[in-house]
C-alpha cells in the first residue's frame, strides 16, 4: 500500500490558512480582552447611556372644588414635543419636518437646534393638540432624536369668576396668588421617575421596575367658596364698575357664623386661562392687599368697645356742638350741624364729633386696645398670599389727634377683609372667628388649623349695636340706599377720603365703602363692599355708590340660600336700585 | 451510563424550560401590569377631561340665562322668591345688554 506523498505547495497553503486563521483567532480574542477587560467600564457604561433612559413622571396636581363640590380648577394632560440635540443627525430635516407638524418657521427650529446642540433637550413645542401629535407620529422620525413628554395643564371651567381666590399656574405649572400658590404644598403632590430600556433602534423594550418612582398626585382642596354666591357677586360687582368706573372695587361675602368666606371678588379681574392678556393692574386682590383709612364703618366697633367696658350706656346722648368741636389745638367738624345725639343717633347719622368725645372716654390706650383685640395692624390669617396688615401705629406714636381722628376711622389703615371680619364679630355677638378659604379635606368641614376663635365683646354690647343702631343706619341713616323689600338689613356707611401726594387729604378722590348683613336676629351673611374713587354716578359717598351694591349682593345671596324673609312682603323702604342717586344718604 | 446521561440532560433541559416558561409567565403579567396602569391613566384623564368639560357645561355664567328662560316659562308671574329673583337678574341682563 502505498502513502501518498504531500505536495509541498498544499501544504503550504493549508499552513497559510491555518495561520491566518489563528491570526484572526487572537486578534477575535484580544478584541474580546479589550472590551470585556481593559475597557469593560467604558463600554459598560456607554451600553447602559444608550439603553437606559430617565423618564420624568410629573405629578397631577389636584382639583380645586367649591363648597358644594363644583370643579373650579382642574388638570388635563397634554403632549409637548421635544429633541435630543446631540443626537439630531440632520437638524435641516428633522427641523423642516417638526416645524411642518407642529406649524411653526423651519429655520427658527433649526437655529434653535444647532444653538443647543451640546444640550440633551430642547422643547420644540409645547401644549400640543391632538392633530399636532398625529402629525407628528406620522413623521416617523428616528425615535433616538426626539420624544413626546407629558405635561399638566391647569384648567379653570369657571373662567374668570373667583380668579383672585384661585390664582393661577404658568406653562411650568408654578402658581402664582390665590389658593392654587398657599395650598401649593396640599396641591402639588411628588413628581416620579422611570427609568426604561431601549432597543439599537430607540423602541422601549422594558422598564426596570426597580428603579422606578410613581408620582404620588396632589391632593384635592374644598375652598369655602361657593360659586353661584361668587356669580351673583361679581355680577353686582361688574354693574358697579359699569355705573360708577371707579379705579378699582372688590366685595367679599362670608358667614359670621364660621368666618368661611362664601365669595370675594376684585376689580379689574383677568382671566387664569389667558394670564397673558391681563391688565397690569389686574392682579392685586384689593380685598386683602388693599390697606386704606377705614372712615366710619370702624364707628360701630368703637360704640360697641365703649359699651362693653362700661364707659357708654345706650341711653347716653352727646352733645355735638352744632358741627364744630375744638379738640385741643384742632376743630372738628360734622357735615351737618348736630345738637344733642343720642347714642344710637351718633351712629346713624354718622357723627364725627359724636365719636371724637366717645374716643376721649375711652382714651388713646382703651382705643389701641380695641383696634389691637379686634385684629387691626395684623394680617386676619385668610389663606390667601400676600394679604397686608394694614397700618395700626403703636401707642407711643399717637397724639392728642389720635383721640378724635381713630374713632372716626382716620390714623389707621385696614384691608375690606380686616373691616369685615370686625363687623362679622359683632354680627356673631362678640365673637371673632379667622376669615379662611379651607373647607377641611375632603371638605369635610373640620375646623382648619389657622382658624381663631375668640370672644371679645359681651353678648348685649354687640346686639345693641347690630340690631338697634346699625339697623337703623339703613331704615333712616346714611345707608338707607341698602333697604331692601324682603329682608331687614344692619349696615355702616364709609366715606374715606385719600391722600393727595402732598401728604394732605384729597377733596377729590374717596373710597366708598359699605359694610352689611342680614338678617339681624341670626346674621347668615356679611357683606362688604369697598369702591376706589368712583367718578360716574353723581357723588362718591359709601351710602349712595357702595350700599346699593352691598345690599344687592346680601338680597341675592339670601335668596338664593332660601333664607326666609323677615319684613313681610311690601312692608317697608322699596327696593335698593343700584346706582341711582340719593339726596338723603350721606357718609 | 447513557442512561444516567439523558436523565440528567432531561433533567437540565426541563429545568430550564420551567426557568424560561416561568420567565415568560413573569414578563407578560409584569406587560399586563404596565397595560393596567396605562389603563388606568388613561381612565383617569379621560375623567378629568369629561368632568371638566361638564362643569364647563354646567358653569353658572353660562347656565343662568337659560335657567332664567326656563324660569320664566315655568313661573310666569313669579309666584316664589327664587324664580322673582331669577326673572329680575333675566330682566336685567336683557336691559343692561351683557353678556359674558
Amino acid at each position: 500500500m502505498s502513502v501518498p506523498i504531500r505536495q509541498p505547495r498544499l501544504v503550504w497553503r493549508s499552513t497559510s490558512v491555518l495561520l491566518v486563521v489563528s491570526i484572526a483567532w487572537f486578534i477575535l480574542m484580544g478584541r474580546l480582552v479589550q472590551i470585556q477587560w481593559w475597557q469593560r467600564d467604558h463600554f459598560a457604561s456607554r451600553a447602559t447611556r444608550q439603553q437606559l433612559h430617565s423618564e420624568f413622571l410629573p405629578s397631577r396636581p389636584g382639583d380645586l372644588f367649591d363648597r358644594r363640590g363644583r370643579l373650579l380648577a382642574s388638570t388635563v394632560a397634554v403632549q409637548g414635543v421635544y429633541v435630543d440635540p446631540a443626537r439630531v443627525v440632520d437638524s435641516y430635516r428633522t427641523a423642516c419636518a417638526l416645524a411642518g407638524a407642529t406649524h411653526q418657521n423651519p429655520t427658527e427650529v433649526q437655529q434653535r437646534i444647532l444653538d443647543h446642540r451640546e444640550k440633551r433637550f430642547l422643547w420644540i413645542k409645547r401644549r400640543l393638540d391632538e392633530s399636532e401629535v398625529d402629525a407628528i407620529i406620522a413623521l416617523n422620525l428616528p425615535t433616538t432624536e426626539w420624544g413626546f413628554r407629558q405635561e399638566y395643564v391647569r384648567v379653570y371651567p369657571q373662567g374668570p369668576l373667583a380668579a383672585h381666590v384661585l390664582g393661577w399656574r404658568d406653562i411650568e405649572g408654578v402658581p402664582h396668588g390665590g389658593v392654587e400658590e398657599s395650598f401649593q404644598s396640599r396641591l402639588s403632590g411628588e413628581s416620579g421617575e422611570r427609568t426604561v430600556i431601549r432597543d439599537a433602534r430607540g423602541f422601549v423594550i422594558g422598564v426596570k421596575d426597580d428603579e422606578t418612582l410613581l408620582p404620588r398626585h396632589g391632593d384635592d382642596v374644598h375652598l369655602t367658596i361657593d360659586i353661584m354666591s361668587q356669580w351673583y357677586l361679581e355680577r353686582r360687582l361688574d354693574q358697579l364698575m359699569e355705573t360708577h368706573a371707579p379705579v378699582g372695587a372688590c366685595a367679599v361675602a362670608l358667614d359670621p357664623a364660621t368666618g368661611e368666606v362664601l365669595a370675594m371678588a376684585s376689580r379689574p379681574v383677568f382671566d387664569p386661562t389667558r394670564p397673558q392678556e391681563a391688565p397690569a393692574n389686574s392682579w392685586r386682590n384689593l380685598s386683602i392687599q388693599a390697606a386704606y383709612e377705614p372712615g366710619s364703618t370702624i364707628k360701630p366697633i368703637i360704640v360697641a368697645a365703649g359699651l362693653d367696658r362700661g364707659l357708654l350706656q345706650m341711653t347716653d346722648s352727646l352733645n355735638c356742638e352744632r358741627g364744630a368741636y375744638r379738640m385741643g389745638p384742632r376743630i372738628l367738624h360734622d357735615h351737618h350741624r348736630y345738637g344733642v345725639l343720642s347714642l344710637k343717633d351718633v351712629l346713624v347719622k354718622s357723627s364725627n364729633i359724636g365719636m371724637a368725645k366717645i374716643g376721649e372716654k375711652l382714651t388713646n390706650p382703651g382705643l389701641h386696645e380695641v383696634l389691637t383685640q379686634f385684629n387691626f395692624g395684623q394680617k386676619t390669617g385668610i389663606e390667601l398670599p400676600g394679604e397686608l396688615s394694614g397700618t395700626l401705629h403703636p401707642l407711643e406714636k399717637w397724639t392728642i389727634y389720635s383721640t378724635g381722628s381713630i374713632p372716626m376711622g382716620q390714623e389707621i389703615q385696614a384691608t375690606p377683609l380686616q373691616i369685615l371680619a370686625a363687623h362679622a364679630a359683632l354680627a356673631n355677638r362678640g365673637r371673632w372667628i379667622t376669615p379662611h378659604l379651607d373647607l377641611g379635606i375632603g371638605g369635610e368641614r373640620s375646623v382648619a388649623p389657622n382658624v381663631i376663635s375668640t370672644e371679645l365683646l359681651n353678648d348685649s354690647a354687640t346686639r345693641w349695636v347690630v340690631e338697634e343702631a346699625m339697623v337703623d343706619v339703613v331704615r333712616r341713616g346714611t345707608g338707607t340706599k341698602a333697604q331692601l323689600a324682603d329682608y331687614r338689613l344692619f349696615g355702616k356707611t364709609g366715606t374715606s377720603q385719600k391722600m393727595d401726594p402732598d401728604g394732605r387729604y384729597s377733596h377729590t378722590r374717596h373710597i366708598s365703602s359699605f359694610v352689611c348683613g342680614a338678617p339681624v336676629e341670626n346674621p347668615r351673611i356679611a357683606v362688604i363692599v369697598t369702591v376706589d374713587e368712583p367718578t360716574r354716578g353723581g357723588s362718591d359717598y359709601g351710602g349712595i355708590v357702595a350700599a346699593p351694591v352691598a345690599a344687592g349682593i346680601v338680597s341675592d345671596l339670601l335668596t338664593y340660600m332660601q333664607v326666609p324673609a323677615d319684613l313681610p312682603s311690601g312692608s317697608e323702604s322699596p327696593v335698593s336700585t343700584a346706582g341711582q342717586p340719593d339726596k338723603t344718604a350721606r357718609r | 451510563m447513557f442512561f444516567r446521561f439523558c436523565s440528567a440532560l432531561v433533567l437540565v433541559v426541563l429545568i430550564a424550560a420551567t426557568g424560561i416558561s416561568i420567565e415568560k409567565r413573569l414578563l407578560n403579567l409584569k406587560r399586563e401590569q404596565t397595560l393596567q396602569i396605562y389603563r388606568r391613566e388613561q381612565l383617569e384623564e379621560r375623567f378629568a377631561r369629561l368632568r371638566l368639560r361638564s362643569h364647563e357645561l354646567g358653569a353658572p355664567a353660562r347656565l343662568i340665562d337659560s335657567l332664567a328662560i326656563s324660569a320664566k316659562s315655568t313661573h310666569p308671574r313669579g309666584t316664589d322668591r327664587l324664580s322673582r329673583s331669577v326673572d329680575e337678574i333675566a330682566n336685567r341682563r336683557a336691559n343692561h345688554g351683557v353678556v359674558r
